[in-house]
C-alpha cells in the first residue's frame, strides 16, 4: 500500500527537491504538484492525497490559508519553510514538524517516519483537530478577521464577513448565509466561532452563529421564546441561555 | 517702605518675560479693562504657540499658566473688592470696583513674578517639606504684609488725588479691607507657589517625555535602515535550497547560481544606508539579484533594462530599486500564470532622473497588500532623508494592467569611488 502525496511549492526547484527526495520512499507516490495555494486547494479537491507538503510563504494563498480554506477536509500536512521566525515559533509551540530549506535529508526521513504512522494509524482525518491552535495563532497575529476562506467545490472563495449574515450547523459542515448565497464548509461551529469577530458573531443558538450588524429585530413568541430577524426577512430561533450574551451585545 | 514698591517692581520683572508686558500694557491701556484685554491675548498667543511648535519648552508653558492665573487674579480682585462694599449696603458699582482694584492688581502684578522668583529658588521637594515650607510660610506672610502695606499707601494717595472719587462712608472701613487683604494675600502666595511648581514638574515631564519619544523615532529609523541593508532571510534560503537542489542535476548553473549569490552578499556587506552609488551599481546589483531570481522562477521571470549610458552615470540612493522589484516580483510575478515581465527604466525629465519599475501583474487590486506597506513607507523614508521635499514617489496601476512603481529625484552626477555623501 503506497501513500499519495502532493507536493505545493511556488518555486519549481523546491519542488523537485523534495520530489527526488520522496522518490527514494517506496511506499510513497507522487500523485501532483501544486504551484500556489488555490492550485494546491484545487488539486487536493481532485486527487485526495493522504499527505500533502506544504510550502508556507507563497504568492496569494499562502500555506496556513490552504489549511483554512480546507478545514476538516485537510489531509496529512508536513509544512516546508525557507524562512519565517512566526510560523517556526508557532510550529514548535504547537508540536507541528516541518522541513527547513534547504532541506536536510535525516530530518526529511524522520518527518516522513512520523506522517507515515500517523497515515497507518488512520490519524490523518483528524488533521484540521491537530493544526487549529496553530491557526488560531496565525489568525490572532494577522488580525484577519474581516475575511474568512471557503472552499467551493475545487476553489476558494474569500468571504467578507460583513457580508456574512449568519452560519448554521449542518451534521458535520457549517452553511455559511452569503447575500443570496450559501456556501457549504467542512467545519465545526467552534473553530468559525473563534475565527470570527466576537464582537459581531454572536452565538444564538447551538446550531446558529448571527452577525450582530444583519439583525433588525428580536420577537417574542407567545410560547416564551424568542426569534432573531434577520434584515433579509429570516428568523431565526433565540435559545434562552444565549438571550443574555446577545443582547449584552445588541446593547453594546 | 516708600522706595520698597518701585524697586520690587524693576527688580522681580526682570526675570520672568511676560511680567515685563504686562506693565507695558498697563501703561499704554491706563484701564483695568485694557489690562484684561491684553492679557488674554497673551495668554491665546503663549497657548497656540504650545500647540503648533515643539513639544517640552517649560517657559512657554510657565508663561502661559501665569497669564492664566494673572487674568483669574484680576477676576479675584474685582469681585472681592465688589462683593465685599456691597456687603457693607453701600452703592457701588463695577465700573468703581474695577476703578478701585486698579492699585491691588498692580501690585499684585509687580508681586507675583517675586513669588514665582522666590519659588523657583526654593523649590519645595519630599525631603525639604520640613525645613522649605516653614521659610515659605514666613514669606508668605511677609509678602502679604508687605502688599498690604502698599496697598494701604496707594490707596491714600490715590483717593487724596481725587482719582478714585471713593464714597467717603468707604473711608471708614479700610482697616477691615486690609485686614482681609492680609489673609488673601497669603492664600495667594500659596497658589503661585503651588502654580509655579506644578508648572515646572510638567516642562521637566514634558522634556523626558519628547526626549524618549525622539530616542525611539531615532531607533526605529536605524532599525528600518539596517532591515532594508539586510538582504531578506526569506530570499536567501530560498536562494540556498535552490542551489542544493541545482548541485545534482545541473553543476554548473548551481555553480552561476553561487557566483551570483556572492557578490549580492558582497555589495550588501560593503554597503550603508546613508550612501548613493551610481545607478551603473545599483542597476549591477539588481542584475545578480534578478539572475537568482530567474533561476528559481524558471521561465517564469523575464526582466528587461532600460537605462541609457549617460543616465547610469548618474547618483541613487544605495539599493533604493531593490525592494520595488522584489514587490514586483512577490506581488506581480507570483501570481500571474504565464511568464511575468519586469521592466526597469532611467531616464532623465528636465533636471531630475526618474527610476521607473513595472510588472505586469495582476495588478494593486489583486495584491494582498501583506508586507508591502512597510517596504514602500521605507522606501518613502529613505527618498525623503536624502532629498528633503525634492523626490516624488508612487505606486499605481498601470494602464495596460500591472503596477507602476515610479522615483523622481533630483539628477546628480554620482562621483567616482560611489560612496557619496
Amino acid at each position: 500500500m503506497s501513500f499519495r502525496v502532493l507536493v505545493v511549492d511556488d518555486e519549481p526547484l523546491a519542488r523537485e527537491g523534495v520530489i527526488r527526495l520522496l522518490n527514494e520512499e517506496k511506499d510513497f507516490q507522487l500523485v501532483g504538484e501544486a504551484r500556489d495555494g488555490h492550485d494546491a486547494v484545487s488539486a487536493i479537491n481532485d486527487m485526495e492525497p493522504d499527505l500533502v507538503f506544504l510550502d508556507v510563504q507563497m504568492p496569494g494563498l499562502d500555506g496556513f490559508g490552504v489549511v483554512e480554506a480546507m478545514g476538516d477536509d485537510m489531509p496529512g500536512v508536513i509544512f516546508v519553510t525557507a524562512y519565517d521566525e512566526f510560523a517556526l515559533k508557532a510550529f514548535d509551540i504547537h508540536a507541528v514538524d516541518y522541513l527547513l530549506k534547504p532541506i536536510e535529508r535525516e530530518r526529511f526521513a524522520s518527518a516522513l517516519d512520523e506522517a507515515r504512522s500517523r497515515l497507518r494509524n488512520g490519524e490523518t482525518p483528524g488533521e484540521s483537530e491537530r493544526l487549529e491552535p496553530l491557526l488560531d495563532d496565525v489568525h490572532r497575529q494577522r488580525n484577519n478577521f474581516n475575511r474568512i476562506l471557503v472552499k467551493d467545490r475545487g476553489n476558494v472563495r474569500v468571504v467578507r464577513t460583513d457580508e456574512l449574515l449568519w452560519i448554521a450547523a449542518a451534521g458535520n459542515y457549517a452553511r455559511l448565509y452569503v447575500g443570496d448565497e450559501q456556501l457549504l464548509m467542512r467545519q465545526t461551529m467552534t473553530t468559525l466561532e473563534k475565527r470570527l469577530d466576537p464582537d459581531r458573531f454572536v452565538r444564538i443558538h447551538r446550531s446558529t452563529i448571527v452577525n450582530v450588524d444583519h439583525i433588525t429585530e428580536i420577537r417574542a413568541r407567545d410560547n416564551g421564546e424568542y426569534v432573531v430577524v434577520m434584515d433579509q426577512g429570516k428568523k431565526l430561533t433565540l435559545s434562552r441561555r444565549y438571550r443574555d450574551v446577545l443582547e449584552g451585545r445588541l446593547r453594546g | 517702605m516708600n522706595g520698597w514698591p518701585r524697586n520690587t517692581v524693576k527688580a522681580f520683572s526682570a526675570p520672568v518675560d511676560g511680567a515685563s508686558g504686562f506693565d507695558q500694557d498697563i501703561g499704554r491701556h491706563g484701564s483695568p479693562s485694557g489690562l484684561v484685554t491684553s492679557v488674554r491675548l497673551d495668554y491665546m498667543v503663549e497657548s497656540t504657540k504650545r500647540q503648533d511648535n515643539r513639544v517640552g519648552a517649560p517657559p512657554a508653558t510657565a508663561h502661559g499658566l501665569i497669564a492664566g492665573a494673572v487674568l483669574l487674579l484680576c477676576g479675584f480682585v474685582i469681585t472681592q473688592l465688589y462683593v465685599w462694599i456691597r456687603f457693607w449696603n453701600l452703592r457701588f458699582s463695577w465700573g468703581e470696583a474695577i476703578k478701585w482694584s486698579v492699585p491691588d492688581i498692580v501690585i499684585w502684578l509687580a508681586t507675583v513674578p517675586l513669588i514665582v522668583w522666590l519659588a523657583r529658588k526654593l523649590p519645595l521637594a519630599r525631603d525639604n517639606l520640613v525645613s522649605r515650607v516653614p521659610i515659605h510660610l514666613v514669606l508668605s506672610i511677609a509678602v502679604s504684609t508687605g502688599v498690604m502695606a502698599l496697598l494701604f499707601y496707594s490707596d491714600g494717595w490715590l483717593n487724596w488725588s481725587g482719582w478714585l472719587g471713593a464714597p467717603r462712608d468707604l473711608l471708614s472701613a479700610p482697616r477691615y479691607r486690609y485686614g482681609v487683604s492680609f489673609h488673601t494675600g497669603v492664600m495667594i502666595y500659596w497658589a503661585v507657589v503651588s502654580i509655579t511648581q506644578a508648572t515646572e514638574f510638567y516642562g521637566l515631564f514634558r522634556q523626558r517625555d519628547a526626549a524618549a519619544l525622539r530616542f525611539q523615532a531615532d531607533l526605529t529609523r536605524a532599525r528600518l535602515q539596517a532591515l532594508k541593508m539586510q538582504l531578506d532571510p526569506h530570499f536567501l534560503f530560498n536562494t540556498l535550497n535552490s542551489i542544493s537542489v541545482l548541485m545534482r542535476r545541473d553543476p554548473d548553473g548551481a555553480d552561476r547560481m553561487l557566483t551570483h549569490l556572492s557578490s549580492l552578499l558582497r555589495m550588501t556587506f560593503e554597503s550603508r544606508a546613508s550612501m548613493k552609488v551610481s545607478l551603473a551599481q545599483e542597476v549591477d546589483f539588481l542584475r545578480q539579484y534578478l539572475a537568482i531570481q530567474q533561476v528559481r522562477f524558471e521561465d517564469r521571470l523575464l526582466v528587461e533594462f532600460d537605462v541609457p549610458e549617460g543616465v547610469l552615470e548618474l547618483s541613487v540612493p544605495n539599493l533604493i530599486l531593490q525592494p520595488l522589484v522584489e514587490n514586483a516580483i512577490k506581488h506581480g510575478i507570483g501570481k500571474t500564470t504565464g511568464p511575468g515581465k519586469i521592466v526597469i527604466t532611467g531616464r532623465t525629465v528636465g533636471s531630475e532622473l526618474e527610476l521607473i519599475v513595472a510588472d505586469d501583474g495582476p495588478g494593486l487590486n489583486g495584491s494582498t497588500g501583506e508586507g508591502t506597506g512597510i517596504g514602500l513607507e521605507n522606501t518613502r523614508a529613505r527618498l525623503e532623508m536624502f532629498y528633503p521635499e525634492a523626490s516624488e514617489f508612487s505606486v499605481t496601476d498601470a494602464e495596460g494592467g500591472g503596477v507602476v512603481a515610479r522615483i523622481l529625484i533630483p539628477a546628480e552626477m554620482a562621483e567616482e569611488e560611489g560612496g557619496v555623501e
